[in-house]
């Protein structure tokens, strides 16, 4: 195959204006942000009124020119359909709070118009990631991601932590890409493609479903690049660190757009490369088996001891991957649960970004100004200091824990049903204990904040901005409402 | 009208949330506004067991269904059927009755009273609504409700050992809860690839016919069945508690303010007894069946272990959190006989056991209130200072006891004749619980009422006050009501208990009961 066979001359035409008009929305705004500061039109509300306006119309034109059949583009190097309309409004939405946190965030650390470029190119590479079949654009897309999110980590300037966490991201996100590279070139060399389609056909043309070990072991190292964004068991050694070191809202901006990202184009992936004839393949359902069951158990036991409170929602979105994960095995399973389980997916992942959105919106109004890593003492009576702030951080965590009716239950219920559905009954077991044992980890700042006694040397209030109040007020309303009425998001998909 | 069981299930937690919102300088005023909404509820509660129609062929009065979550087969789905009936009116009426007869703990600051007010109203919606729940789900929803407000009503206003207490109550019952959730997720799976659509109601799923094998290992509780048995088991058991799942009782029970160990007390160790009588028994009869002489082993242990307990403990609210184990225990041994007279004792049990325990815990919360302490060797010689409240106990001790002509002694007897018709050894040891139940009770009303003072404190001990001595002689009202007339109480649920034993064991039909012709088993 050459490379003109490969990347054919390609008119885009009609329709399919209407499937790229959100990812232009967004590149524009990414581009014509980062001109800001070399045209001397300082301001980071400037660029954050960029970011909004591209960010408004990339959600808007989804809604406004909505299309029913699968949009292809260059063979499968962009596909549109309903999954990258979904995860790409998510990536879009959570890309724009975590702006919104920052601008009330950092007014001390006289952001850069950059940092707001940097997210929405960020956001870029997420949209195309979940819009991808072909490998090598999908892994352009991902580095388009990583890149802009490592420059995000090390932003955090007044942190010491923050430059050892944006290497330390860097390295090891880098390593995991060459890993998944390497696997992308062995499906390569074995199928002769690059494409999904081409793979998979190639799957069922050559070996009629059972896989020889080669293509076996290039499908298992693609995984591992997306395995080690969402932070599964033996790839989530950066995530508290990371996490800690960076900025609250940029680590809010991971936990929930990098991660939906990632799902999402683990779901595409597992949709239609991993999906049949693979699903059957013991081997792979074995290894995803051992991941959940010690990334659900590691999360939740080792993030029950922990004080500081963005290493307790690191710990936490550890426990989350392994639920999801719960919905992959389902999905791979080919089980009765397959048919659901992509839209249980779906389901928690908008519950999840929802609910830790809320949850760091909390967190950058409470941080007081010279260190926001704050420690669970740091809630101290924030129950009574806070009342309204204190009960909203209180439903998320109780959302993250999963208890009735809040939208994390509803996300977990979702994703036990197919995992069962699709027989396996003792990693669900699995799952039920480690949420227990996780219940920890979310009563914990309850604890700190309504029953003991207030230590006043933390009442002075660090922040009140509005943008990250209305984020608060917003993600609490969808938790409840999601909680409620689930069967108004259960049809996403 | 038609959504009369909505208002009941949902105006206390309305209510609650309301009181959440007041502003500052009505925060004083929760109280009466949670009573006032508490007792709107007990006298619609009434209401619909007035026009409860006993006669009716219609097992489901007062229906309301739709649904909530199509894609898994969720409705929200509330409706009397005769064995709830009991349980929702005692409840609607303890509640005004714990708020009034806690009136003066509860009320030290503003914040307190809102606090107070608000969560238990929330949790009265959650007893509410597992009561009434036809659709094992939304039963599931109200179940785990009451979790929240009572963790945290322990964890804020609770005693000095709250924290200790309160981890170890949210860890056992949610673990128990969340094995229920796997459970019910596996059941509407089976009966979904039965049927081809999900449907989680109650009533729906009791017609699934679950493998139960006997040889599956441990007794056959590695088949589906005794799995699905065991998932919902644990919860139920938890929240009961039966023995040996009862360890996180004695300190919560201790260190809950007043008005909270009324409530998990007297309503939510109901919830549990009602799930197996709701839930479990009829959904997992073969399992019930086999696992009987096991359970009723525990139950029957649990009343001594209880009672022993009870004897030895040095602090008042201790050693009524034990009495509390033993008494269960008995409804617990009722319900595992499965046969109707068990069961229907077991129910009418449920109702005493939630006044007497209602009338031992505000008794504990008066004298804390009093003397500042709970130890027994503090009190002593108090019925020259209380008369009133000393024969206010004295009442709630006899019917505690299962005095003849107490509602507690139509219950007790009924549970160990049912008991006896299964297995005699188990119901000897049962019955020496109420010996020991005697001595116990006895023990505790006089260390506290009789003998010498135990220093010169009781000098300024002041007797019950007006809403105290108004909440005592309601319950002392029930007690001997019940006592007196129990058929009037328990002739609602009569026919729906008798259902549900011929529907587990058809060979032991009753003599009192017309066997339908052609009636076959179904194992």
């Amino acid at each position: 195959m050459s490379f003109s066979n490969m990347f054919p001359m390609y008119f885009i035409q009609g329709q399919q204006w209407l499937g790229l008009l959100p990812l232009l929305c967004m590149a524009l705004t990414a581009i014509a942000t980062l001109l800001l500061a070399p045209l001397r039109l300082q301001g980071r509300a400037t660029a954050f009124a960029m970011l909004l306006i591209g960010s408004i119309a990339a959600v808007a034109s989804t809604v406004v020119f909505p299309f029913s059949e699968t949009i292809i583009i260059l063979d499968g190097v962009l596909v549109f359909d309903r999954l990258s309309q979904v995860f790409s409004a998510i990536c879009v939405l959570a890309g724009l709070a975590a702006a919104l946190m920052s601008l009330g965030f950092d007014e001390r650390e006289a952001l850069q118009t950059e940092y707001f470029s940097l997210i929405a190119f960020a956001v870029v590479g997420m949209m195309a990631m979940v819009s991808t079949r072909n490998l090598v654009f999908f892994f352009v897309s991902l580095e388009l991601m990583s890149l802009a999110v490592y420059v995000l980590v090390s932003m955090h300037r007044q942190s010491s932590m923050a430059s050892e966490a944006g290497l330390k991201y860097f390295l090891l996100g880098g390593a995991a890409s060459a890993v998944m590279l390497y696997g992308a070139s062995i499906l390569y060399g074995t199928t002769g493609s690059l494409d999904v389609e081409g793979i998979r056909n190639a799957f069922q043309s050559q070996w009629g479903g059972k896989l020889p070990i080669l293509p076996l072991i290039g499908l298992g190292l693609f995984s591992v690049g997306l395995l080690f964004k969402i932070g599964a068991f033996p790839f989530h050694v950066w995530i508290p660190d990371v996490y800690t070191g960076a900025a609250t809202p940029v680590t809010g901006f991971m936990i929930s757009a990098v991660k939906a990202a990632a799902t999402g184009a683990l779901l595409r992936m597992s949709i239609e490369l991993f999906a049949l004839p693979v699903a059957a393949e013991p081997f792979l359902i074995t290894v995803l088996s051992i991941i959940i069951v010690a990334t659900l158990l590691f999360g939740s036991l080792v993030g029950a001891r922990q004080t500081r409170l963005k290493r307790i929602f690191a710990y936490s979105t550890i426990v989350h991957t392994g639920y999801v994960l719960l919905g992959f095995l389902a999905l791979l399973g080919g089980g009765a649960g397959a048919k659901d389980a992509s839209s249980a997916i779906v389901s928690y992942t908008v519950f999840y970004v929802v609910m830790n959105l809320g949850a760091f919106a909390v967190l950058t109004l409470i941080s007081p100004k010279d260190n926001d890593d704050i420690s669970l003492d740091q809630l101290t009576g924030l129950g009574t200091r806070r009342p309204l702030l204190a009960f909203a951080l209180s439903v998320f965590l109780l959302s993250m824990a999963g208890i009735p009716p809040t939208a994390g239950f509803f996300g977990k219920y979702y994703i036990f049903s197919a995992a069962l559905a699709s027989g396996y009954t003792w990693i669900t077991v699995v799952a039920a204990i480690a949420s227990v044992v996780s219940a920890i980890i979310y009563l914990r700042p309850m604890i700190h904040m309504y029953m003991k006694e207030s230590d006043e040397s933390y009442s002075a209030l660090p922040s009140n901005w509005l943008g990250s109040n209305m984020i608060v007020g917003l993600s609490l309303f969808l938790t409840v409402v999601m909680g409620l009425i689930p069967a108004w998001f259960s049809k996403l998909l | 009208m038609s959504q009369i069981l909505s208002w009941i299930v949902l105006l206390p937690a309305l209510t609650g949330f309301l009181i959440l919102l007041l502003p500052k300088s009505w925060e004083t005023k929760s109280r009466q506004i949670a009573v006032f909404a508490s007792l709107i509820v007990a006298v619609l509660a009434i209401w619909v067991s007035q026009e409860f129609d006993i006669k009716s062929l219609e097992p489901y009065q007062f229906h309301v269904k739709f649904d909530w979550v199509p894609m898994l087969g969720i409705h929200y789905d509330l409706a009397l059927d005769g064995m709830n009936l009991p349980l929702v009116v005692m409840t609607s009426l303890l509640t005004p009755l714990a708020f009034i007869g806690t009136w003066n703990q509860t009320g030290v600051t503003g914040t307190m009273q809102r606090r107070i007010a608000a969560l238990v109203l929330i949790m009265e919606t959650g007893a509410l609504g597992t009561f009434l729940a036809q659709d094992l789900f939304l039963f599931y929803i109200f179940w785990e409700t009451i979790l929240l407000p009572c963790y945290l009503l322990i964890g804020i206003y609770g005693g000095a050992e709250r924290g200790k207490a309160t981890l170890q109550f949210f860890l056992y019952t949610f673990a128990g809860s969340i094995m229920m959730l796997v459970g019910i997720a596996w059941l509407v799976h089976s009966q979904a690839q039965i049927t081809g659509h999900p449907d989680a109601s109650i009533q729906t799923l009791m017609n699934l016919k679950l493998p139960f094998d006997a040889t599956a290992g441990l007794g056959g509780l590695l088949s589906t069945q005794g799995l699905l048995f065991a998932a919902f088991g644990a919860a139920f058991f938890i929240k009961a508690p039966l023995f040996p799942f009862h360890a996180w009782l004695a300190t919560t029970y201790r260190q809950a303010p007043t008005l909270v160990s009324i409530y998990l007390a007297a309503i939510l160790s109901k919830m549990g007894a009602y799930g197996i009588l709701k839930i479990l028994i009829p959904l997992f009869p073969e399992a019930t069946h086999a696992f009987g002489p096991v359970l009723m082993s525990l139950a029957a242990f649990g009343i001594v272990y209880g009672a022993l307990l009870a004897i030895v403990q040095s602090d008042f609210k201790t050693a009524v959190a034990y009495s509390s184990l033993s008494h269960v225990s008995y409804i617990l041994l009722g319900l595992f006989s499965m046969k109707a007279e068990g069961m229907g004792g077991s129910l009418l049990q449920m109702v005493n056991h939630g006044i007497s325990i209602t009338g031992l815990f505000l008794v504990a919360g008066f004298l804390d209130k009093r003397r500042g302490s709970l130890a027994l060797k503090d009190f002593g010689g108090w019925a020259i200072q209380t008369p009133v409240l000393a024969t206010a106990f004295m009442v709630i001790v006899l019917s505690t006891v299962a005095l003849p002509g107490s509602g507690g002694f139509v219950g007790e007897f009924a549970i160990l004749i049912a008991a006896f018709r299964v297995n005699g050894y188990i119901t000897a040891v049962a019955a020496t619980g109420m010996v020991l139940g005697a001595v116990y009770m006895l023990n505790l009303y006089q260390k506290t009422m009789f003998g010498p003072f135990a220093d010169d404190y009781v000098d300024k001990v002041n007797d019950l006050d007006f809403r105290e001595i108004a909440t005592m002689v309601v319950l002392g009202l029930f007690i001997v009501g019940i006592g007196m007339a129990p058929q009037t109480f328990m002739a609602p649920s009569r026919a729906a208990v008798e259902e549900s034993a011929k529907r587990v064991s058809p060979e032991d039909a009753l003599p009192t009961r017309q066997s339908l012709p052609g009636q076959v088993s179904n194992f």
